[in-house]
């Protein structure tokens, strides 16, 4: 087969899918990556940067350095809204994939923000995260309600906007697949901590989004910036009753550092960091850590219950060890370091590819060589368990060469 | 100053310690929810985790010998929020009930004997037990909208069995009336056993495995002979 | 048929990429200083494959797909010419045995020499056999690594099923991230060893005639213990090999500060260094495991592959240096982060592929004899968007130049969010901030900006890493001038930031437009 005709296709454009197709169209090869969120670029591209003036090695800017390039190279096709349908075997392999509405052709679209300027209701066209991404329309668009206009569609000076297209599934054959369908945020609404209670209960994905998005940390429940700021770690990490007997290997580096420049950014705030033991990250960590102590309370115990205060503040209950006495402390914000767990398409995926998932329910993460390399099926990037974000992309090479080795036969299986 | 006791040689530990315990402290990652999450931690110096800890270090014999691991009120939320799932509240059972049954603290060994004996931990004898149900019973029935209020005593077939905290029916009967109000308004069928009554098992709280036995039997006793549907045991 | 591809590195990393890249039909030069003798790298010279031990590498020159590389051994000097070079030196030990005020001993051991006793044969040469109790400092006084503490608890397991010896692990964070490591502590607690935990202070470890005491207070338990162990075991700072500092000289590679091959930098992806068809694999980029290892073994035959392919998409565009101009001054030569400015003869020459564009050849050639083709460096526009400011008021025109792989993103996100933007703002794409040049900001102010903000990639963040700190010092020295030439320093500014800080634009440029705003027009505006 000449290298023309192979294709191979990635599901899911976080940062895993879209590195592992960004490495294999590199080596001449098609590559089709579908997702199914409407916008691409996975967690990663939601997530703040971390630095004051110097950069703290976060990574998150690399989501928008791939996309950028995937989206820019000539052999690398991708479509959001987009999903596996089914997947059957001839000579090649043959996924049923249905695409959603393409309403916004990446392509032509400039990100001029003209059309989310005009359109007159609210939330219709969201500007999605990167500027690498084009905006994607919503439900809430009146024209996917009743027809009742094309604002957009007429302004757009590209004329990328086509509000009449349509879901389609189509059957694309294919000589490989990279499953790169990434993880789910541990969701805490049964723990103790009153999340989707008290509004100034936030995760860590949630405070990531409010950074980017407002480039400041507010409560809320009333836009007012906190005082006092409480992380609590290993929420759904570490946890054998939660079946997630595993250190979620981010959540520290991502808080300490978010800590750090929420204390430059915004002086005067105190931070609290509750945590078990704090997981090494970045090259300069030792410094790091005897620098931490200055400005984080760091206080080694996991809280036990988050209630309400008498004036809207929340009020964290834990065991001090020093004093040995039980010990209340009221905060005006709460972050929640939630832990990566299997997502939620892990089992479906693994049963149309009868591959088995390991024990944790991700992917087993093939040490030396895909097991089931002779299948033409490849794993990348989280879907195989927690890892940072420099590390997904490691891994996505790594699965790109085991993707190129097949295809080109000389995989001595 | 008072002089620090010497420090405890660990290498009195032997590896072996483990298979012949049945539970799961020596998995335990200090993380400190069961000391955060605990109602009384810190009172009297009890605290889970130390528990925990001393007991996988195999300082058996401290702890057992240790006033405040019987503080505890064996609600077991700490082994409920506990990331490494070791059930707490049982280690707490087992300290206990190495500790000689005349040194059990307080009136608990006390008022078991005379559960065992007498039915209850106080010693009521059923004539007064009765009676106390029925004049509760006698002021529900003066309050409007509970006219037809009756206690139901022994009745077989009922839904509901109900065992008794003695302290209801000794110093708390304020509190009898609330549920049985309920279950009034609700048109339950329920009632409550004559004799051997008691709810509170000191036995579950001080970690006699015999007492627990008796105690709960007699219960299940009640139900087969009143061929009770349902059990409401409240401790 | 390409040429070979040249390996530097003495362990497994070294075999291992050897072994991956023959395997897809690369031909393999591997050259190490001194062989490990631990890791018998189980290869045989052959027609792909030459190697070549206790030799070091002299010189390196030439670019991606075709480095001249001088090599010297007890032969004398050898040059072989090579598509792509890999280093994979693996780590050095060293054991903190001074850290914990003690010494070695014959009851006290480094990790790796623990290691060595357990494996060899019989294990453990009979020290194992009575030992009742060992005792493995990891991680006090200064932090641990997953890699290290994962040899703690596999070592504890092992020591605990199979010769029934307590262990005791006495540390400060018990590092857990790395995949399945949680796993293996609970398995190591469950088979019975003891972890205890120190969050500020520490034990006091003393040692006479060899044998160690330890003196501890239970944070948890607050009682006081002593331990006093058949073998205690020392863990180690895990370094980089120390030939790394030559090579990064040799092949001018930007070494970390750790002396590792990659800095923190995470343009740095996968293996990548600063110049083009160099990498850094395994243990020459960072602390790693052996599985680690591996995994980059792959990675780079990915690399290497990268190389010749037509679809491995470069920079657009790149320097080209005029001949008629260049006088020879070899600027240009010198300061390519990306060692992309060959020097044979008769001039300097830029070598196209090797070229990321970054423009600082440009800005600081004395003669201005160098251009960059291919991209537009002066991508002149103005912003549309919501804007700010009622209409009453001086609104100053800005000029923000800005860095195409941070600023400019940034900039186009923070529209599409409707984030106000000065009403009259011009953003002028450059590739990175080393193409900043004084000429560049003085040109902005004569074209009419009442003020000029610099934007560039973070400190450490920027892909020809010198972006950020070369913009910055252009900009000093134009505010200097501003200041004996009694202009308003306050309209020049220099800032950074990043790709996705479409709110941090808006916010910074607003700031900016204030201050100018204050000032009133600028007295070089041209009338």
């Amino acid at each position: 087969m000449n290298s023309e005709s192979r294709k191979v296709l990635v599901l899911g454009a976080g940062v895993a899918g879209l590195t592992t197709a960004l490495e294999i169209a590199r080596c001449g090869i098609r590559v089709e990556v579908i997702e199914k969120k409407p916008f691409t670029g996975g967690h990663a591209v939601q997530f703040s940067c971390k630095a004051d003036d110097a950069c703290v090695s976060c990574g998150a800017c690399i989501a928008e350095d791939t996309l950028k390039a995937a989206r820019s190279h000539p052999l690398i096709r991708m479509t959001s809204n987009s999903r596996l349908a089914g997947i059957s075997r001839s000579s090649r392999l043959v996924a049923a994939i249905q695409y959603g509405p393409q309403y916004i052709a990446a392509e032509k679209c400039t990100r001029c923000g003209l059309c989310i300027q005009e359109c007159p209701q609210p939330g219709a066209i969201s500007p999605g995260f990167s500027g690498s991404d084009p905006p994607f329309i919503s439900e809430a668009c009146l024209y996917v309600t009743n027809q009742s206009c094309t604002r957009c569609q007429d302004i757009c000076p590209s004329a990328a906007i086509n509000l009449q297209h349509r879901s389609e599934r189509q059957q694309l054959e294919t000589d490989a697949i990279v499953i790169a369908t990434g993880f789910d945020p541990f969701n805490p609404i049964d723990k103790p901590y009153g999340y989707g209670r008290f509004s100034d209960v936030v995760t860590s994905l949630d405070l990531e989004r409010m950074l980017k998005r407002q480039g400041a940390v507010r409560r809320p429940s009333d836009g007012a910036f906190p005082r006092k700021i409480a992380f609590v770690q290993c929420v759904g990490s570490r946890d054998v009753k939660c079946g997630h007997p595993w250190c979620s290997q981010v959540c520290c580096a991502s808080a300490l550092r978010t800590a750090l420049l929420i204390n430059k950014k915004q002086p005067g705030t105190q931070i609290s960091f509750f945590y078990i033991d704090i997981q090494t990250f970045g090259s300069n960590f030792q410094s790091t850590y005897r620098e931490l102590p200055r400005q984080i309370d760091l206080v080694r115990a996991i809280p036990g219950d988050i209630t309400a205060s008498e004036d809207n503040r929340l009020r964290l209950i834990f065991f001090d060890t020093r004093s040995r006495r039980q010990l209340e402390e009221t905060y005006d914000l709460v972050v929640l370091s939630v832990g990566i767990q299997p997502g939620r398409d892990a089992a479906a995926l693994a049963e149309w590819f009868h591959l088995d998932l390991a024990e944790t329910g991700f992917f087993p993460r093939q040490e030396q060589k895909q097991p089931n390399a002779g299948s033409g099926i490849f794993v990348a990037g989280t879907a195989c368990g927690p890892m940072n974000i420099q590390e997904t992309a490691a891994h996505a090479a790594r699965t790109a060469w085991n993707t190129v080795r097949f295809l080109n036969g000389d995989d001595n299986a | 100053m008072a002089e620090s006791p010497p420090p405890i040689d660990l290498n009195r530990l032997s590896p072996g310690r483990l298979k012949s315990r049945m539970f799961s402290q020596d998995t335990c990652m200090a993380c400190g929810l069961c000391a955060g999450s605990c109602p009384v931690a810190g009172v009297d110096g009890f605290d889970p985790r130390k528990l925990v800890r001393m007991a996988s270090l195999g300082l058996m014999d401290e702890l057992v010998e240790a006033r405040w691991p019987w503080i505890c009120t064996m609600c077991a939320k700490c082994g409920h929020v506990c990331p490494r799932d070791i059930n707490i509240a049982d280690l707490v059972r087992s300290i206990r009930s190495l500790r000689a049954r005349d040194e059990v603290p307080g009136i608990l060994h006390k008022g078991l004997t005379t559960a065992l004996k007498t039915g209850n931990n106080l010693g009521i004898p059923a004539e007064d037990f009765v009676f106390i149900l029925e004049d509760v019973a006698e002021e529900i029935a003066a309050e409007p909208g509970f006219e037809d209020f009756t206690v139901s005593i022994d009745q077989s077939g009922s839904n509901i069995l109900t065992t008794i905290h003695n302290k209801l029916v000794n110093t708390h009967t304020e509190d009898l009336k609330h549920w049985w109000k309920i279950f009034h308004a609700a048109g339950e069928s329920w009632t409550v056993p004559s004799e051997n009554w008691e709810g509170c098992s000191w036995g579950y709280f001080t970690g006699d495995d015999e007492a627990l036995k008796i105690m709960a039997g007699r219960i299940c006793g009640h139900m087969h002979r009143l061929e009770a549907k349902n059990l409401l045991w409240c401790e | 048929m390409p040429e070979p591809v040249l390996i530097i590195g003495n362990g497994t990393c070294a075999a291992t990429l050897a072994g991956t890249l023959l395997q897809a039909g690369a031909g393999v030069i591997l050259v190490y200083a001194a062989a490990d003798p631990d890791k018998a790298m189980k290869l045989r010279p052959g027609p792909n494959l030459e190697i070549l031990g206790d030799t070091t590498v002299r010189g390196c020159s030439g670019t991606a797909g075709s480095f001249k590389i001088r090599l010297q051994n007890n032969q004398g000097l050898i040059d072989r010419t090579v598509s792509a070079i890999v280093v994979a030196e693996e780590h050095r030990y060293q054991p903190n045995y001074s850290l914990y005020g003690i010494t070695p001993a014959r009851s006290v051991l480094s990790l790796t020499k623990f290691k060595q006793l357990l494996s060899s044969d019989p294990p453990g040469d009979g020290k194992l056999n009575k030992a009742k109790q060992i005792v493995f400092l990891s991680g006090l006084l200064l932090e641990s690594h997953p890699v290290s503490s994962e040899t703690v608890m596999r070592l504890c397991l092992r020591l605990q099923n199979d010769y029934g010896i307590q262990t005791v692990v006495l540390t400060g964070n018990l590092k857990v991230a790395a995949n399945g490591l949680e796993n293996l502590h609970r398995q190591s607690q469950k088979a019975g060893a003891v972890y205890v935990k120190f969050t500020n202070g520490g034990p006091r470890i003393r040692q006479s005639n060899g044998s160690v005491t330890v003196d501890f207070e239970d944070e948890i338990s607050g009682q006081r213990f002593r331990l006093t162990p058949d073998l205690t075991v020392v863990d180690e700072m895990i370094l980089p090999s120390a030939r790394l500092a030559h090579l990064a000289e040799v092949l001018k590679i930007d070494a970390g500060p750790e002396g590792y091959l990659q800095t923190d930098n995470v343009r740095r992806t996968g293996l990548l260094t600063n110049r083009k068809g160099i990498l850094a694999a395994g243990p020459a980029r960072r602390i790693c495991s052996e599985k680690d290892s591996f995994a980059d073994a792959e990675a780079a035959a990915l690399a290497v592959r990268q190389l010749t392919s037509a679809f491995a998409v470069a920079a657009a565009g790149h320097a080209v240096i005029d001949p008629e101009k260049c006088i020879r001054c070899l600027t240009c030569y010198r300061l390519c982060p990306h060692g992309a400015v060959i020097f044979n003869s008769p001039r300097p020459a830029v070598v196209s592929e090797s070229c990321e564009n970054c423009g600082l050849c440009v800005s600081e050639c004395p003669r201005r004899a160098i251009a960059a083709t291919g991209s537009e460096m002066l991508n002149r526009a103005e912003a549309p968007g919501p804007v700010d400011v009622a209409d009453d008021i001086f609104e100053p025109k800005v000029t923000a130049l800005c860095c195409g792989r941070s600023a400019v993103p940034a900039w186009q996100q923070s529209v599409m969010e409707s984030h106000r933007q000065p009403r009259q703002l011009s953003v002028v794409t450059v590739p990175c901030g080393a193409g900043v040049s004084m000429d560049m900001i003085y040109r902005a102010f004569l074209q009419g900006a009442d003020g000029v903000m610099i934007l560039t990639c973070h400190q450490g963040n920027c892909h020809s890493e010198q972006g950020c700190r070369h913009a910055s010092r252009e900009a000093a020295r134009v505010r200097d001038f501003f200041e004996q030439t009694g202009f308003e320093t306050e309209r020049l500014f220099f800032d950074t930031i990043a790709a996705n800080m479409s709110a941090g634009f808006s916010e910074k440029i607003a700031r900016f437009a204030a201050t100018i705003r204050k000032l009133g027009p600028s007295r070089l505006r041209t009338r």
